[in-house]
């Protein structure tokens, strides 16, 4: 098994990625980008977001095998934050591909900004905290 | 499509032999290296199968309600194997 603190520091930066990904999705999902934008940020999501995502949730189970986290109460309301996340993201490269068509992207898209950032404040909070 | 249906059947596959395999014999044999491949490799297939699910949901309009139904099912054992047959069909 890999050194858990190498592990825990690529799964940090993987997540930042991520965020960072959704981030500026949810940015153009808001309003609309020029044609050479929007594929800059889909070539983007394709090549760093995308993996970065698949990065997190193999490091972080190996994270959880390792530190015996799956016995704590707080990892499950992680995880249930985790794939609300992932599939916001995969509703997001599906919007964007949308766009790309020259079709509009669902309405309800315009508010994954805010389905971001709650999202990461509670992972935030549930892994620094570890409340329960 | 095809991605999703490689996925899901990963998923499934992953869930049955975890199930009726390697759990029984991690607690009645007390051989737990199974489990611990099949376990993260489920969760991590399961992940992406929702991953897909909602892109393709998005991405081809599909109606209210199919997506939520394709991953509830996959929650249970054989699901993912209903989900492949329904997504074949249509």
């Amino acid at each position: 098994m890999p050194d858990y603190s190498l592990l825990k520091i690529l799964h940090i930066t993987a997540a930042s990625l991520v965020v960072i990904g959704m981030l500026l999705n949810s940015f153009a999902l808001l309003r609309p980008l020029a044609a050479t934008r929007l594929a800059t940020l889909r070539r983007w999501d394709l090549f760093v977001t995308s993996p970065a995502l698949g990065a997190v949730w193999i490091l972080g189970i190996t994270l959880a095998i390792s530190g015996n986290w799956f016995a704590s109460g707080w990892l499950p309301a992680k995880l249930a934050f985790v794939v609300a996340l992932s599939a916001l993201h995969g509703m997001q490269t599906g919007g964007l591909r949308r766009l790309a068509r020259g079709e509009a992207a669902p309405a309800f898209l315009r508010f994954s900004l805010y389905g971001v950032i709650v999202s990461v404040v509670a992972i935030v909070l549930l892994v620094s905290a570890k409340p329960f | 499509m095809r991605l999703l249906r490689a996925v899901a059947l990963v998923e499934g596959t992953a869930f049955l032999l975890l199930l009726f395999i390697a759990v029984p014999l991690k607690h009645l044999a007390g051989i737990g290296e199974p489990a611990l491949i099949l376990g993260p490799l489920h969760g991590v297939a399961f992940l992406a199968y929702g991953w897909l699910l909602s892109r393709l949901a998005i991405e081809q309009n599909w109606p209210h309600g199919r997506a939520l139904r394709l991953v509830a099912i996959g929650l249970v054992p054989l699901g993912a194997f209903f989900a492949l047959r329904s997504l074949s069909s249509k």
